[in-house]
């Protein structure tokens, strides 16, 4: 199963090119609150997207009266970018899937008109978003936007929700169920979430610092990612690049905690080894990892845990680009898997930022600098979400 | 002994003892407050020992549970606790928790 | 490969949980369907239930018996779909942070909000490590998990699969929904389909089925799951239930019941009147949302009954069937359909 195309928009880039540009030249995204009315504004670092609600109306192209919600915006720009640079509008008629996944949908614009929801003697035209709320709202405005009809479907399984839709395609295609799709996520920042990894305390009040010893926790991001995965047949139509592969997959639960990952990793070490073994290779085989690495205690050390187990001494060069991009929930798998790619194309590993010391209880210190001409055979994708879900990605070079 | 010395001596019991009931109604009020927040529908106030564990044995609370208690401290109390390092301290039983509060709560 | 349905789980506006007896008595709601529910401490303990909502209770214990019915102890996959996932969590915290400004806010109702809750309390309760998906696409999220499902068996990825279906009603969903007149108001739930209006009336519930590619006493077996997008044209439609019955090597003569997601709502129940007229003129056919109510995985509740009807064969009073069947029930298709997407799905007796 091959990738032919990808699209992004995230903090640090509005599509591909933009993104490739500032992962090179380490610029972050990582900043004060600028779209959001809340009280943490001037205090909770966050990565958004850097553009305003109106200006992605106009990007995406659609009509200012539209009632839209944010996370659809972001997700129409990222897997338009996706459907063109693969070609998709050159070769028409293959069985074509949208699979794609989100943690909050439209609840950026429920949280703003809940009270006026409530209200039995309000009614108007604000009503019109009350039918956006759900998931399943972005992925059917994104596959109308592209014309795709054959298959569709919407995932939520928090951080890791973007990768097992990535899985999802892989698996569909394989099966000779559709020829190629469009799969990966989208979440938009809201003041819902914001609070609600607030109440956590595992937002980090300064820019994260992921695999860091002195490491607090994480800044929460927004965007979208996609990869288009085709059978290699259907690749073959058109005459179009093909980029990478999509070698392995896995998902696993770790059953410990609803929102604590267990010591040992077990959910995360078992992902990583079921991945390797769908992609028919062994643990030396893999020549970087883009590890889940958030930044919070917990995560990067229970990740890291599992690594040490899969790997023992040998843990290949890996590194966090959330550091970039902050942590964007259920999009990170998408926007990592197209990282991920970049780096094969361009035979680069993107640095850790905010490394300084490797935390006392492992031996593992991750990529600081930019990494060039490194031959990336294969690639860790690893995204892991509340509820113990686990999963990990392989994508090989072609 | 004086009498000023016993009527300081008797001053000082009467304090103590009075002490002694404000922690006393401090730490049954902090079981009901701990009762509701972390839904303990089956558990009553004379079920807790206030010198017990509240996390790990005892009554077995976890990570989720301390979150709620940092909350009902700010919320009741308007103690703010900033990290999870010191919760666990403050958080060791109900009368730790009822000394923090008595320690740092403003008059 | 076949695919069985090998044990049932349902927590519904109906005495559905318990197996030993099968619709005899309706249970009648006001205004809307609720669940009725079991006595969770049975299958949840204090600790573990006392941070539950309703949905992830409802859901536990559904997915509970049904293990207990299939005699699995764990799963190899738990794969559910949800339309609006953890309701009366998100709003609570919803509320909390509009009431209090975003100060004084706990973390239980957020963690408890996210969509997945239920596939992951489920695993944490049985200590399974295995594959876990939640799909949440509207009113096909059950049919979404289905597919997966199905797919899990064929890759031989999984021997069985704990499959559900799950949506809960607050009452600020159904008062917010009001405001749009999407309900019929003011009537008990025996009247849903008794009037030519607008509206219908909001249900709840969590049906768990375990699949397996063996058969272990067996309601039915799985022989299709198809599903259509976007489209309100006659033709699609036409042409997806041509293929799913030429995959199945069926006529339409084959199928002995129709169940139809008719809901009460007369715009929306003209296309149900023309599916079975165009397909299954001659079958059978009956509603199942009498007893359940309209939700995004109510489908979920009519592959229970499905299940059930062909397990037992017998039809109890409580569905009003178009006429009386000729034979033995055997195949039963179930269609539903919700602004423009359709589900059939097609189950055969054992």
């Amino acid at each position: 199963m091959v990738i032919t195309g990808l699209g992004v928009i995230s903090s640090i880039g509005n599509n591909v090119q933009e993104n490739f540009n500032a992962l090179t030249s380490l610029k972050p995204g990582i900043g004060h609150i600028q779209n959001l009315d809340t009280v943490h504004k001037n205090i909770i670092p966050v990565s958004e997207v850097k553009l305003t609600d109106e200006e992605l109306v106009q990007m995406a192209g659609f009509d200012k009266n539209r009632a839209v919600t944010r996370t659809t915006l972001l997700g129409v720009i990222a897997a338009r970018e996706a459907y063109l640079s693969a070609g998709l509008d050159k070769v028409n008629k293959l069985r074509t899937g949208f699979i794609s996944a989100t943690s909050v949908g439209g609840m950026g614009k429920t949280e703003v008109l809940y009270p006026r929801y409530l209200d039995p003697n309000d009614t108007g035209d604000f009503m019109r978003f009350l039918e956006t709320h759900d998931c399943g709202e972005s992925t059917e405005r994104i596959a109308e936007t592209l014309g795709i009809k054959d298959f569709m479907t919407t995932i939520s399984t928090a951080c890791s929700s973007s990768a097992n839709s990535i899985m999802l395609a892989t698996r569909m295609i394989k099966a000779g169920m559709l020829d190629r799709a469009i799969a990966g996520g989208v979440d938009s920042l809201t003041v819902f979430t914001i609070n609600g990894f607030n109440t956590l305390m595992i937002l980090d009040r300064e820019h994260c610092r992921p695999f860091d010893d002195s490491r607090q926790g994480l800044n929460l991001g927004e965007g979208a990612g996609y990869i288009v995965i085709e059978s290699e047949e259907a690749a073959k139509a058109g005459n179009r690049p093909i980029l990478a592969e999509v070698g392995g997959y896995a998902n696993t639960n770790d059953a410990y905690h609803q929102t604590a990952s267990s010591p040992d990793g077990q959910g995360a070490f078992l992902a990583m080894k079921k991945a390797l073994e769908v992609a028919g290779l062994k643990a030396e085989d893999i020549d970087y990892i883009n590890v889940h690495g958030t930044g919070t205690p917990n995560n990067d050390l229970s990740e890291g845990t599992a690594m040490t187990r899969l790997f023992g001494a040998n843990v290949p060069k890996f590194s966090s680009t959330k550091a970039y991009t902050g942590h964007t929930l259920g999009a990170c798998g998408g926007i990592e898997a197209v990282y991920s790619t970049l780096a094969i194309m361009n035979k680069t590993i993107f640095p850790n930022l905010n490394f300084k010391v490797k935390m006392k209880e492992l031996d593992l210190t991750p990529e600081t600098s930019l990494l060039s001409g490194v031959d990336i055979k294969n690639v860790l994708s690893n995204s892991f979400g509340f509820g113990g879900n686990n999963s990990a990605l392989v994508f090989k070079k072609i | 002994m004086t009498t000023g010395a016993f009527i300081l001596q008797n001053k000082l019991e009467k304090y103590i003892v009075f002490k002694f009931f404000i922690m006393e109604e401090l730490v049954n009020q902090l079981k009901v407050q701990i009762i509701k927040a972390l839904k303990l529908e089956d558990v009553k106030p004379e079920d807790i020992n206030p010198n017990a564990p509240l996390f790990g044995d005892g009554l077995g609370l976890d990570s989720i549970d301390a979150l709620e208690l940092i909350v009902l401290l700010e919320k009741e109390y308007g103690l703010r606790v900033e990290n999870a390092a010191s919760a666990k301290k403050i958080f060791s039983s109900v009368k730790s928790m009822a000394d923090y509060i008595a320690e740092h709560k403003k008059a | 490969m076949q695919i069985y349905i090998n044990g049932l789980g349902n927590v519904s506006p109906q005495n559905t949980l318990d197996n030993s007896s099968f619709l005899e008595e309706i249970a009648y709601h006001q205004d809307y369907f609720r669940v009725i529910e079991p006595n969770y401490k049975e299958f949840i303990s204090p600790a573990a239930a006392r941070r539950m909502g309703k949905v992830i209770k409802m859901g536990v214990a559904a997915a509970n018996y049904c293990l207990r019915d299939a005699k699995v102890e764990k799963p190899d996959a738990i794969v559910t779909g949800t339309g609006m996932g953890c309701l009366e969590d998100t709003e609570n915290f919803l509320c909390s942070i509009l009431n209090n400004k975003e100060q004084f806010l706990t973390p239980t109702s957020f963690i408890q909000s996210t969509h997945n809750t239920v596939g992951a309390q489920i695993a944490l309760l049985l200590n399974c490590n295995n594959y876990n998906f939640t799909y949440v696409h509207r009113d096909l999220s059950f049919e979404s998990a289905f597919v997966d499902s199905i797919l899990l068996l064929k890759e031989g990825e999984a021997s069985n699969v704990l499959l559900g279906g799950i949506d809960e009603l607050t009452p600020n969903h159904y008062a917010i929904h009001s405001k749009k007149r999407l309900w019929k108001k003011g009537i008990s739930t025996s009247e849903i389909l008794g009037q030519t209006s607008d509206g219908t009336m909001p249900g709840e519930g969590a049906a768990f089925f375990s699949l397996s590619s063996a058969p272990v006493d067996p309601y039915a077996r799985v022989l299709a799951v198809e599903v259509l997008f976007n489209t309100h044209d006659q033709k699609e439609l036409n042409g997806l239930v041509n293929r799913m019955l030429k995959a199945s090597h069926l006529e339409s003569s084959n199928i002995d019941l129709v169940l139809l997601g008719t809901n009460g709502d007369k715009e929306g129940d003209r296309v149900y009147t023309a599916f079975k007229d165009t397909f299954f003129k001659e079958s059978c056919s009956a509603p199942f949302k009498n007893l359940c109510g309209e939700y995004s995985t109510s489908t979920a509740f009519g592959v229970w009954l499905a299940s059930q009807l062909l397990k037992k064969k017998a039809i109890p009073a409580c569905i009003p069937l178009s006429r009386k069947p000729e034979k033995e029930v055997k195949t039963i298709l179930i269609y539903n359909h919700y602004y423009g997407n359709h589900s059939l799905i097609l189950l055969s007796s054992c």
